[in-house]
C-alpha cells in the first residue's frame, strides 16, 4: 500500500510539473521577480548611460528672496537636481519653478512655490529642508540661540514605557509580523483549498475515484491527493525562493558595476544574528503551517467529496475559505495590547488552526509559556490524527454517494412533512400557549408573593413555604395543559440496562459541569446569587435548609423535567429528535427569564433532552438536574454560613465525579462509538422555522419573554 | 436504476461494506493483494478528462501494482488490438464516447486479471465496436479468465454467459446454468403471421398473447405438450407463417419479473 501511495504521489507531482501551465507560471514568476528586484539598478544604469535623460530630472528654479540665504544653501548642500536660474519676465516654462521667500512677523518667513508641473517629491523635500534651515538661521540670529538648541525643541520628548505585567518592547518591535504571517497564511490556505477541491472534484465527477478505491484504501487515496498538491506547492515555494536569491545576485552584480565595487557583500544581507524571539516565532510558524495546511486540506477534501456537479466544486471550498478568513483576519484582533489577556483568550489561542496566528501574538506579548505553545502544537497534531482516521471514512462516504439517493430520500421526507405540517403547526401553537401561561402565571404570582411579604411581613420558613407554593403553582398549569397531549404519543420505553443508564447519567453530569465551568469563565459571575436575593431563606435551622434544598434542587428537578423532557419532548419527538431537543431547550432557556441562566439552561436542555431520548426515560434527566442544582444549593449554603469545610467537600466531590465520569466517557467512547449515534430529523430546518415564525401567538410569546428577561436583568443591576 | 447491480459489484470489490456474507476469490477473502488480480469496468466511465491516455493508464497501472515497463507494454498491446495506438498521447476529453468505452475496457484488462467484472461494457458503442469487443471478451473467456458481466441486453448475455443471475429490485429472482434454465423452462413461444381472433384463441394453456405489430402475434404456451392443441385452434384462422421456439432469456426475465424492463 505504501509503495502504491509513494508511486502515485510521485507520478502526480511529475505530471503537474510537466504541465504547460506550471512552466509558463514559473517563467512569468522568474521574469517578474527579476524585474521587481533589479528595477532601480537597471533604471540607474540606463540614466547613467543616457545622460540627456538625466537632465530632464533637474528642476530649474527662479528665486525671489528677501533673506538672501536660499541660493547659498542650495549650493552648500550640493543638491544636484535643483538648478538656480535667473529670473526672467517670460513666466514659468516647462521644468521651471518660482520660489518667493518673504519675511513675516508671526511665522518668521512665508514661502510660495509656483511651478509649471507637479514638483517631484524628492525635490520638494530638498527645498523643504533648505527652507527649514533658513528659518532656523533667522530664528537663531534673532534670539541669539544656536541652531542645535532650536532643533532640540523640535524633537518629541521620548517617553520610555514600562508596564510591569506585560512586555511591550518586543510587541512594538515586531508589530507588523503577525499581520504578515496572517496574510501569507491566507494566500497559502486559499490556494491549497482551491487546488485540492479542483483535483478531487474532477476525479469524483468523472468517477475515477471509484476505480481508485479498488486499488488503494480510502485513507491512502486521501493522502495521495493531499500530498500531491502540497508537495507541488512546496516545490513552487522553493523555486520562488531560488528566483529571489538569483535576482539578488544579479542585482548585486549590477550595483558593483554601477558603483565600481563599493558595495556590501552578499553575505551581509542575510544576517545570522537573529533575535531569539523572532527565531522562535518563525520556527513555530513553520511547524504550525505544515500542520494547519494538512488539516485544512483534509477538511477541504471531505467537503469536495460530497460534490455531484461542476458548480458544486467551487462552492465546496466556501467552508474552508470562511474558516481561513475568520482565522486570519478576525482572530488576531481578539488579542489586544490595551486589554489584559485572560484565561479564556489563552484557551482559545490553543485551539487547533486558530493557534497559528494567535500564539505568535501572545509570544510577542510574553503572555504564553512554553507549555502553552506545546499544548497548541499538540492540539493541532491531535486534530490531524483524528481527522486522518475519521476523515477518511467521511471522505469515502462522500465519494461513493453520487447524489441520486439523497434526492429521493429528501422527497420522502418532504412528503412526511406535508402530512404532518398542520399537526406540527398546531402543536407549536399549543406549546406557545403553555409557555404564555407559565410567564403570565409566574409573574402574577411573583407580584402577589412580594405584596404578601410587604403586607404581612413574612420571613424565614413561612416565606420559603410560600415561595415553594408559588413556584409549583406557576409551573403546574402548563404541565397539566400539555400532559394529555403527550399521552397520545408516548416515548416507547424498552427495558434499559441499569449500568448503561448510570453511564449516561455520569456522562451527562460531566458535560453539564463542563458547560457551567465554561460559562462561568466567560461571564465571570455566579448566577446563583441572584436567586438568593429573591428567596430570603433562613439558613439557621435544619428545616430552613431543607426547605431551601426542596425549593432549589428537588422541585425544579421533578417539575421542570416533567414539563419539558416528558411532556414537551415526547410530543415533539414525533417530528424529529433534533428538532424536539432544540425546541424544548429553547423553551427551557426562556423559562428562566435570565440571560446567564438562560444560556446555561439552553445547553443543559440539549444534554438532558439527548439523554432522555437515548435512555427513553425521564428519570436520568431528573437525577442530573437534581445533582446539578443540589451542588449549587450546597455551595450557596456554605457561602452563607462561611463554612469552608462544606465548600471544600463539595469541591472534592465535584472533582471526583468529573474524574470518574471522564474515565467512563473515555471508555465508552473507545469501546463503541455507535451508542452516541442519533436518529435523524424528518423535517427541513427551513420549514420548521417557517412553521414557528408564521404564527402570531408564537412570536408574541417570544417577544414577551425577551422583554421580561431584559426587564429582569435591568432590575437586578 | 437502483436494482442493485453496481452495489453488488462494489461489495465484491470491498468498496462498500457488506451487511452480511463474504466474497471469496480462489478461497481468499478479498483484500488489496487479491484486488490486484481483479479487473473492473465501471458503468459510467472512470477516466479523468484532463489527463492524457498514457498518464491515466500509468496511474491505474500503479493502482494494480504493475511496474512502469509492464504498464507501457500492456497498454501498447491492447491499444494495437483495438487499433487505437494514435490515441496514446491524446487528452481523454478529446476522445469520442465509443472510443472512451474501449479505453475503459482496456483499464479493466490492463493487469491481466483472473477475475474480470464488466458493468455494462457495450453501452455507447456502435454495432461494429460491439462485435469487436464481443470477440475480445469471448477470446478472454477461452483463455480461462472468470468474467462477471452485467447487461440489460439479453442477447449479449445469451451469447457470452454460462451461468446467469437475474436481479430485480435488489432481489435475486433466478440463478443457474443458462442452458439448464432454458431447458427447464417448460414454456413455448409460437410466432404467427396472419389474422387471429384473440378472443377465440384463449384457452387455459395460453398464458399471454402479444400483438406488437399488425398481423404478427406471439403466443406463449404453458408446457410443450399443449403446443399441439393450441396449433389446432390456430388452424381455423387465416395464417401465413408459424414458428415454434423456446423462450428467449428476455422472455424468461419478463415472465419472472412480471414487468417490462424500462431502460
Amino acid at each position: 500500500m505504501k509503495n502504491k501511495l509513494y508511486r502515485l504521489t510521485v507520478l502526480g507531482i511529475e505530471q503537474t510539473l510537466k504541465m504547460k501551465f506550471f512552466i509558463i507560471l514559473n517563467i512569468l514568476m522568474l521574469v517578474s521577480i527579476l524585474g521587481v528586484v533589479n528595477f532601480s539598478s537597471v533604471k540607474q544604469i540606463i540614466s547613467l548611460n543616457f545622460g540627456d535623460n538625466a537632465n530632464k530630472n533637474i528642476l530649474k528654479i527662479m528665486v525671489v528672496d528677501d533673506t538672501g540665504k536660499f541660493t547659498k544653501l542650495i549650493q552648500d548642500d550640493k543638491i544636484k537636481n535643483i538648478e538656480i536660474v535667473d529670473y526672467s519676465e517670460e513666466g514659468i516654462k516647462k521644468g521651471e519653478a518660482l520660489i518667493e521667500i518673504k519675511n513675516d512677523e508671526t511665522n518668521i518667513i512665508n514661502v510660495k512655490l509656483t511651478s509649471n508641473e507637479y514638483v517631484k517629491d524628492k525635490q520638494y523635500f530638498d527645498i523643504q529642508s533648505v527652507i527649514n534651515k533658513i528659518r532656523g538661521d533667522i530664528f537663531s540670529e534673532k534670539y541669539g540661540v544656536s541652531l542645535s538648541e532650536t532643533q532640540q525643541l523640535n524633537n518629541d520628548v521620548k517617553i520610555e514605557r514600562v508596564v510591569l505585567t506585560i512586555n511591550y518592547s518586543d510587541y512594538i518591535k515586531y508589530e507588523g509580523l503577525v499581520t504578515v504571517i496572517a496574510f501569507i497564511m491566507y494566500m497559502l490556505f486559499i490556494f491549497v483549498a482551491a487546488t485540492i477541491s479542483s483535483t478531487i472534484g474532477i476525479e469524483k465527477i468523472s468517477k475515477t475515484t471509484e476505480y481508485m478505491l479498488t486499488g488503494i484504501s480510502e485513507k491512502a487515496y486521501l493522502w495521495y491527493n493531499i500530498l500531491q498538491v502540497n508537495i507541488v506547492f512546496l516545490i513552487q515555494m522553493l523555486l520562488s525562493g531560488i528566483y529571489y536569491v538569483l535576482a539578488n545576485i544579479i542585482n548585486s552584480i549590477l550595483i558593483i558595476k554601477l558603483l565600481n565595487g563599493n558595495v556590501t557583500k552578499i553575505g551581509d544581507m542575510v544576517s545570522l544574528n537573529m533575535d531569539p524571539i523572532l527565531f522562535k516565532i518563525i520556527i513555530l510558524t513553520i511547524i504550525q503551517t505544515v500542520l494547519c495546511v494538512l488539516i485544512l486540506s483534509i477538511i477541504q477534501a471531505i467537503m469536495t467529496s460530497k460534490v455531484s456537479n461542476m458548480t458544486d466544486i467551487s462552492n465546496s471550498s466556501m467552508l474552508v475559505i470562511m474558516i481561513v478568513i475568520f482565522v486570519c483576519f478576525v482572530c488576531p484582533n481578539i488579542i489586544n495590547v490595551s486589554e489584559t489577556v485572560n484565561i479564556f483568550i489563552k484557551i482559545i489561542s490553543c485551539f487547533p488552526i486558530l493557534s497559528i496566528v494567535m500564539i505568535p501574538k501572545l509570544i510577542l506579548l510574553h503572555q504564553i509559556s512554553n507549555i502553552g505553545i506545546i499544548i497548541a502544537v499538540a492540539a493541532n497534531i491531535a486534530t490531524l490524527f483524528m481527522l486522518s482516521i475519521f476523515g477518511a471514512r467521511w471522505f469515502k462516504k462522500g465519494l461513493l454517494d453520487s447524489g441520486n439517493s439523497k434526492k429521493t430520500d429528501k422527497r420522502k421526507k418532504d412528503e412526511i412533512y406535508d402530512m404532518n405540517k398542520t399537526k406540527f403547526k398546531e402543536i407549536i401553537f399549543k406549546i406557545s400557549i403553555a409557555m404564555l401561561m407559565y410567564i403570565v402565571v409566574s409573574n402574577v404570582l411573583g407580584l402577589v408573593g412580594i405584596l404578601l411579604k410587604d403586607i404581612f411581613g413574612f420571613s424565614g420558613n413561612i416565606q420559603s413555604v410560600i415561595n415553594i407554593i408559588i413556584w409549583t403553582l406557576s409551573i403546574l398549569p402548563s404541565y397539566l395543559y400539555l400532559r394529555p397531549l403527550s399521552k397520545r404519543n408516548k416515548i416507547t420505553s424498552d427495558k434499559q440496562n441499569i449500568r448503561m443508564t448510570i453511564d449516561w447519567i455520569t456522562m451527562g453530569l460531566l458535560v453539564v459541569t463542563g458547560i457551567q465551568f465554561i460559562i462561568s469563565l466567560v461571564t465571570n459571575e455566579n448566577s446563583s446569587f441572584d436567586i438568593l436575593k429573591l428567596i430570603g431563606a433562613d439558613f439557621t435551622s435544619i428545616i430552613g435548609i431543607s426547605l431551601f434544598i426542596i425549593q432549589i434542587a428537588i422541585l425544579p428537578a421533578i417539575f421542570e423535567e416533567l414539563l419539558f423532557r416528558k411532556a414537551m419532548l415526547s410530543i415533539l419527538s414525533k417530528y424529529g429528535n433534533l428538532v424536539a431537543i432544540l425546541i424544548t431547550s429553547t423553551c427551557f432557556a426562556l423559562m428562566h427569564q435570565n440571560l446567564t441562566q438562560g444560556v446555561f439552561a439552553f445547553f443543559m436542555g440539549i444534554v438532558l433532552g439527548y439523554i432522555t431520548i437515548k435512555t427513553k426515560s425521564v428519570i436520568p434527566a431528573m437525577i442530573i438536574h437534581f445533582l446539578n442544582n443540589f451542588t449549587a444549593a450546597i455551595s450557596i449554603i456554605a457561602l452563607q454560613k462561611n463554612n469552608t469545610m462544606i465548600t471544600y467537600v463539595t469541591g472534592v466531590t465535584i472533582t471526583a465525579v468529573l474524574i470518574i465520569s471522564g474515565i467512563i466517557l473515555l471508555k465508552n467512547l473507545l469501546k463503541n462509538r455507535k451508542i452516541f449515534k442519533f436518529e435523524e430529523t424528518e423535517i427541513k430546518i427551513k420549514n420548521i422555522l417557517n412553521c414557528i415564525f408564521t404564527q402570531y401567538l408564537v412570536v408574541i410569546t417570544l417577544i414577551l419573554y425577551v422583554i421580561i428577561t431584559i426587564y429582569m436583568e435591568m432590575l437586578l443591576f | 436504476m437502483g436494482h442493485g447491480k453496481s452495489t453488488l459489484f462494489r461489495s465484491i470489490l470491498n468498496i462498500v461494506q457488506k451487511d452480511k456474507g463474504e466474497a471469496l476469490l480462489d478461497n481468499n477473502t478479498i483484500n488489496y493483494t487479491v484486488l490486484d488480480k481483479i479487473g473492473y469496468l465501471i458503468e459510467e466511465g472512470s477516466l479523468t478528462p484532463e489527463y492524457t491516455v498514457y498518464n491515466q493508464f500509468c496511474a491505474f497501472g500503479i493502482l494494480k501494482n504493475m511496474s512502469d515497463d509492464e504498464i507501457t507494454e500492456s497498454l501498447v498491446y491492447w491499444l494495437k488490438k483495438f487499433d487505437m495506438l494514435e490515441y496514446l498521447n491524446m487528452k481523454i476529453k478529446n476522445i469520442s464516447k465509443g472510443n472512451r468505452q474501449k479505453l475503459q475496457f482496456i483499464v479493466s484488462v490492463l493487469h491481466n486479471p483472473t477475475l474480470l467484472i464488466l458493468d455494462e461494457p457495450f453501452s455507447g458503442l456502435d454495432p461494429v465496436s460491439v462485435g469487436e469487443l464481443k470477440d475480445v471478451i469471448l477470446e478472454l473467456k477461452k483463455s480461462g479468465i472468470t468474467i462477471v458481466f452485467s447487461s440489460h441486453q439479453m442477447e449479449h448475455v445469451e451469447l457470452i454467459c454460462d451461468d446467469i443471475l437475474l436481479i430485480n429490485r435488489g432481489k435475486m429472482i433466478l440463478y443457474g446454468d443458462l442452458n439448464e434454465i432454458k431447458n427447464s423452462y417448460d414454456k413455448k413461444k409460437i410466432s404467427v403471421v396472419g389474422k387471429i381472433d384473440i378472443e377465440k384463441l384463449n384457452n387455459e394453456n395460453v398464458f399471454k398473447v402479444v400483438n406488437d405489430k399488425f398481423d404478427t402475434y406471439e403466443i406463449y404456451v404453458n408446457g410443450s405438450n399443449n403446443v399441439a392443441s393450441v396449433l389446432d385452434s390456430i388452424k381455423s384462422f387465416d395464417v401465413q407463417n408459424i414458428n415454434i421456439s423456446n423462450l428467449s432469456l428476455e422472455d424468461i426475465f419478463m415472465d419472472k419479473a412480471g414487468i417490462k424492463y424500462e431502460e
